[in-house]
């Protein structure tokens, strides 16, 4: 027996099952700690010179959010390219059930920077470069998602989709260059260059905490979205009719 | 640390709690619905496959 057996839907189906309250539980726990951390174990404030005051704690939930939009496009690329290749259902489905969570994720890193940036910019929004790129990446996600859902036949949707997921991987690069582009001074960005080692050690560990829930959560939600998925796309299996009579 | 003064952040109430407020709705959200769709899938492959036996599936 190896990994590989669950490549099979049938097979992967009821471990996703068993692992997502043990992911749910993790992720729950690491937030919990991470807040907790970040709202009470932190200075009230960020940065030497003309510090941030307390709405830089929306830190801990922004950063995590924006690393989590990038990372979880990453998963639908590859998995997408492991469709194409390997041509197996499962990797296809993954790419799917992973496009949401995204979406979410990014629409959170939008929405928390606007609220960070009206008290620390004086403005919501601006066409700065990695805002504009991360927008574009909210709307790849939605693309994605939209594109799957118009083509009827779903093998057909998934290869669509999927070559579509893999020319949005460009934009990854651009987002994390937008600001640490080799010369700051050719980068007219209201992000400052990201420099982690020169963080508040309280802050930067509240921060990384919250980015493992999230990264947890991220594995509990997709697995939840697609043993939906395999159940829909397998319904006219056998062991999909066994699993529904034994329920039923 | 009073809870008023927790709530009050510096007097930027506003801006952190409508980031951790939407954080909060989005994710729990999300996995409200999916829970709710999964049962709605389960349901609806039970009732077709009824159907189906009843039908002698043809």
């Amino acid at each position: 027996m190896s990994i590989f057996r669950y490549a099979a839907p049938s097979a992967f189906y009821p471990l996703a099952g068993r692992m997502i309250p043990w992911f749910a539980a993790i992720a729950a726990a690491s937030i919990l700690i991470g807040l907790y951390w970040g709202f009470f174990q932190t200075p009230a404030q960020l940065g030497g010179t003309n510090p941030q005051k307390e709405y830089y704690r929306i830190i801990f939930v922004h950063v995590p959010a924006a690393w989590m939009s990038m990372w979880l496009y990453l998963v639908l690329a590859v998995w997408s390219a492991v469709g194409l290749v390997f041509n197996t259902r499962l990797s296809f489905m993954m790419a799917r059930a992973a496009a949401p969570t995204g979406a979410i994720f990014t629409f959170l890193a939008l929405w928390t920077g606007a609220f960070w940036g009206r008290p620390s910019w004086g403005t919501y929004w601006d066409w700065d470069p990695r805002l504009t790129s991360e927008l574009i990446l909210f709307f790849l996600y939605i693309g994605y998602i939209a594109l799957h859902s118009a083509i009827d036949d779903a093998r057909r949707a998934d290869r669509a989709s999927a070559l579509l997921a893999i020319v949005g991987l460009v934009m990854l690069p651009v987002i994390f260059w937008s600001i640490n582009c080799p010369d700051p001074n050719q980068c007219a960005a209201l992000h400052q260059r990201s420099d982690l080692s020169q963080m508040e050690p309280n802050i930067f560990w509240a921060m990384m905490i919250m980015t493992f829930g999230f990264w947890m959560y991220s594995f509990a939600a997709v697995f939840l979205r697609v043993r939906g998925i395999i159940l829909s796309r397998e319904a006219d299996s056998a062991w999909v009719r066994g699993l529904v009579e034994g329920k039923a | 640390m009073s809870v008023l003064e927790f709530l009050n952040q510096g007097g930027y109430a506003y801006f952190v709690w409508a980031s951790y407020g939407a954080a909060l709705i989005l994710l729990a959200g999300e996995i409200v619905l999916l829970r709710r769709n999964h049962r709605t899938i389960l349901t609806r492959l039970g009732r077709l496959l009824r159907m189906r036996t009843r039908g002698g599936d043809q």
